[in-house]
């Protein structure tokens, strides 16, 4: 579905440009919510296990309100991950941020995003 | 397009939009101003097609060298997924039930995720009263295709991930 988004968002441009106050509250509200699971979705990991049935609910929101951020312990050379030990470092992590890489830890190594 | 050949639709969806506006740029036509308005589309085809054929050549030859013929796709000698051999390639008819799931569901639902899109309908019948009909119905289209596309496809879950991404 990714790929029809673009063209979908078409349908919002005169729904903006229509909208009284109310109406681009919606809007605005429903945006700052796809904006925000984006956030947690790319600091945990995009790419929760197929076997995790509510990825959101199960993985990706309590890693998040954790802190426990850059998930994925998958290296080029590793054929599999071990689904019972993504979280809480039990294997150690591939994936980083550039918070991480400047010695940050947890939701602050978020910041440097401010700056992007 | 080279190797996302389910781009494929959605492509001709704006080839033929961009064939229609610019005949509709062309304005109302008699039968000598059509034969001109045919003429005018000429170069805008030919762009087209020769777009076509820069995204074709890489994956003509890829698949020359790696299956020795170019027009082998690769998913035909794909190994342990065995339902893409059921159907075309694994699509075959849409399910209601994964309609739902992909609108839906906690596990690849568009609408948990984004429930903006919920006003999309509603925008692109807006749009389309604004003398936009074209891209209205293009961009509409062009989202349901996939809709019914990842429905009819076995493996529409799509594996490690926390939206469906074709």
């Amino acid at each position: 579905m990714t790929a029809a988004l673009p063209f979908l968002a078409l349908g919002l441009a005169p729904l903006w440009d229509r909208g009284r106050a109310a109406g681009r509250g919606l809007l605005l509200a429903g945006w700052i919510w796809g904006v925000a699971l984006t956030l947690v979705g790319v600091s945990t990991t995009p790419q929760p296990p197929a076997s995790i049935k509510a990825p959101v609910r199960e993985l990706l929101w309590p890693a998040f309100r954790d802190g426990d951020l850059s998930l994925n312990p998958q290296t080029f050379v590793h054929n599999s991950v071990d689904v019972e030990h993504l979280r809480g470092g039990g294997d150690p992590h591939a994936a980083w941020n550039l918070g991480e890489l400047a010695g940050l830890h947890g939701l602050p190594s978020l910041l440097p995003l401010a700056f992007v | 397009m080279v190797t996302e050949f389910q781009a494929a639709i959605p492509a001709v969806f704006i080839g033929l939009l961009a064939m229609r506006r610019r005949s509709h740029e062309n304005g109302p036509s008699d039968g000598a101003t059509r034969n001109q308005g045919e003429r005018d589309l000429m170069p805008l085809i030919a762009r087209i097609a020769l777009g076509v054929t820069i995204a074709a050549i890489p994956l003509l030859i890829y698949n020359a060298l790696a299956f020795g013929s170019p027009f082998h796709i690769g998913y035909a000698s794909e190994e342990g997924f065995q339902e893409l051999h059921s159907g075309f390639f694994g699509i075959t008819s849409p399910s209601l039930s994964t309609v739902r799931e992909l609108l839906f569901g906690a596990y690849r639902g568009l609408l948990p995720l984004s429930p903006l899109m919920a006003a999309v309908p509603v925008g692109l019948m807006l749009l389309g009263r604004q003398g936009q009909a074209g891209p209205a119905l293009v961009a509409g289209g062009v989202g349901l295709y996939y809709l019914l596309l990842n429905a009819s496809y076995f493996y529409w879950e799509g594996g490690w991930a926390s939206a469906r991404g074709r």
